[in-house]
């Protein structure tokens, strides 16, 4: 239910774009979701539709790009997807890590159209 | 009419951020190492709390911070280990946000604490998502509830610092697999030390406790 909180956090930023902007209306917004981001894309869709009720956004397409878990090792350096949920390194089953994906939970465009 | 397309490139819960920056300033003013406590409903972890404020507070200066939905209990019941510590009922939220962190310190004497643990809602997937300003996360589980955790909810355990297996004084009663808990913990968070132990008897707690002590003299080593 924490897709709640988090589409609620969405919709003011959003709204603050078309103010700054002097824009007319969004009609798309786009978002980058981790898919280790413990969030689920159907429970944020959900939340969507009532959250944006009544709102400047309402009727905006909400497009959601799950992004995959990748890594590269620190010790040698090989860039892999986190396959299974093993935080191992593939080719030197080293544990220092650095993720580089998975985790997202970002606004990444809006489409907007202008007054 | 013209439509264009703006990058945005912004985090969702970029003010929940800003305000865990805020806290994390407030931390390092006060030379404060706050952890943050997860675990499901029922793991434990206002039994570890009271054991562990019990035992660093010959030490340290300890304070706790507790989420539930509803009620005082958990603080009154911490209150007993004779340790500050403040209640956050978050009404119907699941989680712990930074804002609600942030509320709850100006009720605890800062100034005067070294740990500060913030006992977060009893949830495995929600607390995930919302950074409160914290040094380290801690996991908690019981062996009530099966080995398998770790797997069905990796989100949580991959950004554990430190596992913790309670109620081990039950491993006779039930079916909790220990090693095959440690495989599944070696998989999704192979850099973190687990700890296993009873709050109810005591035994184990020795090493977390060191663990903790070991972690606050590092942030005091830093602060110098």
């Amino acid at each position: 239910m924490h897709e709640f909180s988090i589409i609620q956090s969405m919709i003011p930023q959003i709204e603050d774009f078309l103010v700054q902007g002097n824009y007319r209306k969004v009609n798309r917004i786009l978002l980058e979701v981790g898919v280790m981001s413990g969030v689920i894309q159907d429970a944020l869709e959900f939340a969507y539709d009532i959250c944006s009720k009544g709102t400047p956004i309402e009727g905006a397409v909400l497009s959601i790009r799950m992004m995959p878990v990748t890594a590269s090792c620190e010790k040698c350096f090989v860039k892999f997807e986190i396959q299974d949920y093993s935080y191992l390194c593939p080719q030197c089953s080293g544990t220092d890590l650095k993720l580089l994906s998975g985790n997202e939970l970002n606004i990444k465009e809006i489409e907007v159209e202008e007054a | 009419m013209s439509t264009k397309v703006i990058t945005i490139d912004t985090q969702i819960l970029k003010k929940n951020d800003i305000t865990a920056n805020e806290n994390r300033e407030l931390f390092k003013q006060h030379r404060v190492l706050a952890i943050n406590v997860l675990s499901s409903p029922g793991s434990g972890k206002t039994t570890l709390m009271v054991r562990t404020c019990g035992t660093l507070k010959e030490k340290l200066r300890v304070a706790v911070s507790v989420g539930d939905l509803q009620t005082e209990a958990d603080a009154l019941r911490i209150a007993g280990a004779g340790v500050p510590v403040v209640q956050i009922n978050t009404g119907t939220a699941c989680h712990l946000d930074a804002h609600m962190v942030q509320l709850s310190l100006k009720a605890l004497p800062l100034a005067a604490t070294d740990i500060l643990f913030i006992e977060n809602v009893g949830n495995l997937v929600c607390p995930a998502n919302f950074d409160i300003g914290e040094h380290l996360k801690v996991v908690l589980l019981s062996v009530a509830e099966g080995e398998e955790k770790p797997l069905k909810y990796p989100p949580i355990f991959q950004h554990a610092d430190c596992v913790c297996i309670n109620k081990t004084d039950l491993l006779p009663y039930v079916d909790f697999n220990v090693n095959q808990c440690r495989e599944n913990l070696k998989r999704i968070c192979p850099n973190a030390p687990v700890f296993e132990f009873s709050c109810k008897n005591g035994e184990g707690l020795s090493a977390w406790h060191d663990w903790l002590l070991d972690k606050w003299a590092a942030l005091a080593g830093e602060a110098c």
